[in-house]
């Protein structure tokens, strides 16, 4: 009698091993091993005030394992990272620990040479730039830039629609789009010399903007964002310069100036490149010639200016897209490091 | 029984454990470094509007300009210093170049064209971001580093045509070999960003000879930042010329018969004289410009847009929409397919080259084909030259040499190619 029960307790002990082992490895696998094949470096490690989390360099495996040039970097509700591997003409994506969960895209071109045929189908694209979330649909939209259109896709990556389908209705020709945000069911690209606004549906709505360094003009745009109180923010790329228009598009402020040696030691930008306002309100920016990531109040207050060149973790090379999150981890497409960073900003401070 | 299963379990335990944390360790693998070195900075210098050849930090230097810092980095850690004698943040002056080159902060991005579908052929440069013509799709990966760059020129050898030509003398500055040596062919073996020795300006190809500002139409002349001294050859070329391209291509020198070549090229003709060529069809229609002195005059005297040169000529129904380039030049025939002129005896003073076929016609006649006649972007030279001058949609957009969808840098392809200037009917 003695020996069936203990022969029943050990069986149960056993049983109980096998689930905590089950466990163990279920953890493992879902919630640190990347879904698919991450390649992912997470040693931590700090560079000045930038406290490093993790670098992601591609999905690891499939017929092109590592990113090639990533321009762009978004995130949704969940915090999962959507990222414009441009060099690859794809979109992937991952989960907020950096795990690859699926990718879709390739190169189709839209517009070709004269007397050759379009390969471009939905869902392919010729230079994937800009790209956000619609955080109410979950939608991915992407700024197609050479195929000139805006291709919408559920959070799934299952291309639904692209716009503008003939002459977009507003001052320039056509969109050549580099960055894109959406909000409040508009999207806001940058065009070359122009800001277009469509609604989500790819209705166009209203531009603003002509070319020149005047407030209110541009000349190539590379960054392009929205404060929850409807304000437009503006990487003014080549003009070196940060803009704020109001919803309607009338001017605000403007940070930053082009100018002659004479003058550098004020000059605010290296290259500013993509922007993303943050949960804070504040207005992060990627500066690709300074290597650094700054920090603006919305009334275009520097707040903090942080990193350097380099390879390691929490430096840059050229870095190019940024978006922020609700728990203030900072994405950073780390362009010519052909990776995306996450990191976290230890205070606000002016690194030169 | 109960001591075989206890071992089991905790076998299989051991090997659910380590085989997780090996799998997590493989996963988190860096697989290595893939840093990607690019340099070049300032891009927004593009648009300063500076006196000089071009735009951009491309020359213009001065006291109130800043332009050298746009691409060289002299005392800041960042820069690669040690790796790059030039002081470029990068390794290559490619990878410099295409930071701004990539069609998000200039439209000139000629590894970047946007239409191409299908990649026939490329002057390839070789650095870190050149590119991968290789796709599965046979179309352009932007982007996809190439790990070794051509090591047989085209019509370079002189002895053999096999190999690269080789035969420019040690870089007088620096005492070095050519920088073209098939492994490191670059930007700069072409081009300089520095302003000076550069070749004299040429109408331009494509999209940027021509731009209709407002109402005016005008004209885009340009030297392309064209290094006079291509692969550092010893003697400079003024013009963008056939000549220019022999500084590589020497296998296809002139009939001298000291070089082997398949086709005979005019040494000394320049491939775009299309201003001459433009005065004489009457498409520069402006009162004042009758020569190409005039012509000169005019251009310099009028800029626009950070020192690149637009002439503003004054019949709107004369434009250059399409390629004003003809075979009135470079005719292999007596008459000019378009206008029916008969063939120059002397072009600039230069004497023609005179062949006739066995039954004593001229074949030959005016002055030899350049390479840029025959080598240029694509277009329907045919339909150009002996049909419609003004015909739209042609020419294409500018991607010679950079790429090309013809697989020989060709204008074109088939026997339309060659009866451009051969005509079927006096074929020997």
């Amino acid at each position: 009698m003695k020996t069936k029960k203990n022969q029943k307790l050990f069986y149960r002990a056993i049983i109980l091993i096998l689930l905590i082992a089950f466990a163990i490895l279920a953890y493992i696998l879902f919630f640190i091993l990347p879904k698919g094949v991450g390649v992912i470096d997470s040693t931590p490690t700090t560079s000045g005030k930038i406290k490093f989390l993790f670098s992601i360099y591609g999905p690891g495996g499939g017929k092109r394992p590592y990113f090639n040039k990533p321009m762009s970097v978004a995130t949704d509700r969940d915090k999962n990272i959507y990222i414009s591997d441009t060099g690859n003409n794809r979109i992937c994506v991952f989960d907020s620990k950096g795990a690859f969960l699926f990718e879709f895209g390739e190169r189709g071109v839209a517009h070709p040479e004269p007397g050759l045929k379009s390969n471009w189908k939905p869902g392919k694209f010729n230079f994937p730039y800009g790209i956000d979330v619609d955080s109410e649909t979950g939608n991915i939209f992407v700024a197609d830039m050479h195929n000139k259109r805006i291709q919408v896709f559920d959070g799934g990556g299952k291309f639904l629609d692209w716009f503008p389908k003939g002459p977009y209705g507003g001052t320039a020709p056509d969109i050549y789009p580099t960055d894109l945000a959406v909000s409040n069911g508009k999207v806001y690209l940058c065009n070359p010399y122009q800001v277009v606004i469509f609604d989500t549906e790819g209705k166009f709505i209203k531009d603003f903007g002509m070319p020149g360094s005047g407030n209110g003009q541009f000349d190539r745009p590379n960054g392009i964002d929205v404060g929850s109180d409807g304000t437009i923010y503006v990487s003014d790329c080549n003009n070196l310069r940060l803009q704020a228009f109001t919803p309607d598009g009338k001017h605000k402020w403007t940070i930053g100036k082009k100018t002659g040696i004479e003058m550098k030691q004020g000059r605010e930008f290296g290259l500013p490149r993509n922007i993303a306002v943050g949960p804070d309100g504040n207005i992060y920016l990627s500066d690709a010639f300074h290597f650094q990531i700054k920090v603006f109040s919305p009334t275009g207050q520097k707040l903090a200016q942080m990193g350097k060149r380099g390879s390691e973790g929490g430096t840059f090379n050229y870095p190019n897209g940024v978006e922020v999150t609700h728990d203030k981890t900072i994405y950073v497409a780390d362009k010519e490091n052909n990776r995306v960073q996450a990191i976290q900003l230890d205070g606000f401070v002016i690194e030169k | 029984m109960r001591k075989f299963v206890l071992v089991l379990t905790l076998a299989s335990l051991f090997v659910l454990v380590v085989a997780g944390t090996a799998l997590a360790a493989g996963h988190f693998d860096n697989a290595g470094d893939r840093t990607m070195e690019i340099t070049a900075s300032n891009c927004f210098e593009c648009h300063a509007g500076a006196a000089g050849h071009t735009g951009g930090p491309h020359g213009g230097y001065a006291t109130g300009t800043d332009k050298c810092q746009a691409c060289h980095d002299v005392h800041s850690t960042s820069a690669r210093a040690n790796e790059n004698p030039a002081l470029l943040m990068g390794q290559t002056t490619t990878a410099a170049c295409q930071y701004c080159h990539d069609l998000t902060a200039t439209w000139a991005g000629p590894y970047n064209f946007t239409g191409l579908s299908s990649i026939g052929a490329a002057h390839r440069v070789v650095g870190i971001t050149a590119y991968d013509f290789t796709d599965s799709e046979g179309s352009l990966n932007e982007f996809a580093p190439l790990t070794a760059g051509l090591s047989v020129i085209p019509g370079g050898n002189a002895a053999d045509g096999s190999e690269g030509a080789y035969t420019a003398t040690k870089n007088p500055l620096t005492n070095k070999d050519p920088i073209l040596s098939g492994a490191v062919f670059t930007c700069n073996s072409c081009h300089t960003p520095h302003g000076v020795k550069t070749v004299n300006k040429y109408l331009g190809e494509s999209f940027v000879k021509y731009a209709k500002i407002g109402s005016e139409n005008r004209l885009y002349l340009t030297n392309r930042i064209l290094k006079q001294r291509p692969n550092n050859v010893s003697t400079s070329v003024y013009e963008y010329s056939s000549t220019w391209c022999l500084g590589c291509h020497a296998g296809r020198d002139d009939l001298t018969g000291e070089y082997k070549h398949n086709h005979p090229v005019e040494e000394t003709a320049p491939g775009y004289r299309l201003v001459e060529l433009a005065l004489l069809n009457g498409n520069v229609n402006n009162g004042a410009i009758t020569s190409q002195t005039d012509f000169y005059t005019a251009i310099n005297a009028g800029t626009f847009d950070g020192g690149r040169t637009y002439v503003t000529f004054g019949d709107a129904t004369k434009d250059f929409t399409t390629d004003p380039r003809t075979n009135q030049q470079f005719a292999m025939t007596p008459t000019d397919f378009m206008s029916n002129d008969t063939a120059r005896s002397t072009w600039d003073g230069y004497d023609p080259i005179e062949r006739k076929d066995g039954e004593g016609n001229w074949v030959y006649v005016d002055k030899g084909p350049a390479c840029q006649q025959c080598h240029g972007s694509a277009r329907e030279v045919e339909a150009k030259f002996a049909q419609d001058y003004f015909a739209a949609g042609e020419p294409a957009r500018a991607n010679f040499p950079h790429i090309s969808a013809n697989k020989a840098l060709l204008t074109e392809t088939a026997d339309d190619f060659c009866t451009n200037c051969h005509d079927p009917n006096i074929l020997p």
